[in-house]
């Protein structure tokens, strides 16, 4: 069963996110909702992760924060983060998969959209 | 119409047209009174490379519809707080695509986190634009505030 973190500042989104996740097969999935990077960082460490789904704007711990801060852990490095944006540019994109994001997904979430960029996480 | 024009409207319309495949048209002349007792303000501020806001006023009524069809839920699942969240998330991305409209290529910028209600009435001392657009019945309007947001330059033609 794989555990994902979700990090978003909207309980909407959060909620809208895990019904995604359902749609795509991952019902059985335990979710762990977080409403910024500094508690998702948390929720990480409590257990084994197998995906981080972070919002960028958040109060708090912005995603790209989150983002290094997993990346930075060696315990916490492997773990696939996809970070989702309502307002990227190009140059802001590049800049997260350099820092080592697993995709960039842009808002609104659609479940295609998760699927495309996390087909080949599922199929592993 | 100016580049700031052109780039709200596209990013309006986009915004809203992906969104929940709502038709959406600019309208020149407001009919409705802004900041009725039923309408929701959320407010984002720009921090970077310029300096400004941007203000996104809609009926309640239209926030509904556009969580209803966004969420596929019906009118009675929807709460105030998936209102205020998706207010929120809408004023994100349309000013996230306005500010990629009006920056040169690529070029990186911050936004602040939306204010509901901002208690703030917009400053008279502060150039401002307002846009009024349509969906069937209902208006809204985006204001954004600040010198740097109402471009002075012509409209760009790629």
């Amino acid at each position: 069963m794989k555990r994902i973190v979700i990090a978003d500042d909207s309980a909407t989104a959060r909620m809208f996110i895990k019904r995604c996740l359902e749609i795509i097969g991952l019902g059985d999935a335990v979710i762990i909702e977080a409403a910024n990077g500094k508690e998702a960082l948390a929720r990480v460490k409590e257990g084994p992760t197998d995906l981080v789904i972070t919002d960028l704007n958040m109060p708090v711990m912005d995603g790209e924060t989150l983002l290094k801060w997993i990346r930075a852990n060696p315990k916490l490095s492997l773990i696939p983060v996809l970070v989702i944006s309502s307002a990227g540019t190009p140059a802001k994109e590049a800049e997260l998969l350099e820092l080592g994001a697993l995709a960039i997904l842009s808002k609104p979430v659609s479940p295609p959209a998760l699927m495309e960029k996390l087909g080949p996480l599922l199929a592993g | 119409m100016n580049r700031c024009d052109q780039a709200m409207r596209h990013s309006v319309v986009d915004t809203l047209e992906k969104m929940v495949f709502m038709e959406i048209t600019p309208v020149e002349v407001r009919a409705t009174p802004l900041a009725a007792a039923d309408w929701k303000t959320v407010s984002l501020l720009i921090h970077d490379p310029v300096q400004g806001e941007v203000r996104l006023s809609m009926p309640r009524s239209l926030i509904s519809k556009i969580t209803e069809t966004m969420y596929n839920l019906s009118a009675e699942e929807i709460t105030e707080q998936m209102l205020d969240d998706n207010l929120a998330e809408i004023i994100n991305i349309i000013a996230g695509r306005f500010m990629n409209e009006i920056l040169d290529d690529g070029q990186a910028f911050r936004l602040g986190l939306p204010e509901l209600e901002p208690a703030d009435p917009i400053d008279p001392s502060m150039e401002s634009r307002e846009w009024t657009f349509s969906s069937d019945a209902d208006e809204f309007t985006v204001v954004t505030i600040g010198n740097d947001l109402l471009c002075q330059l012509p409209a760009r033609h790629d």
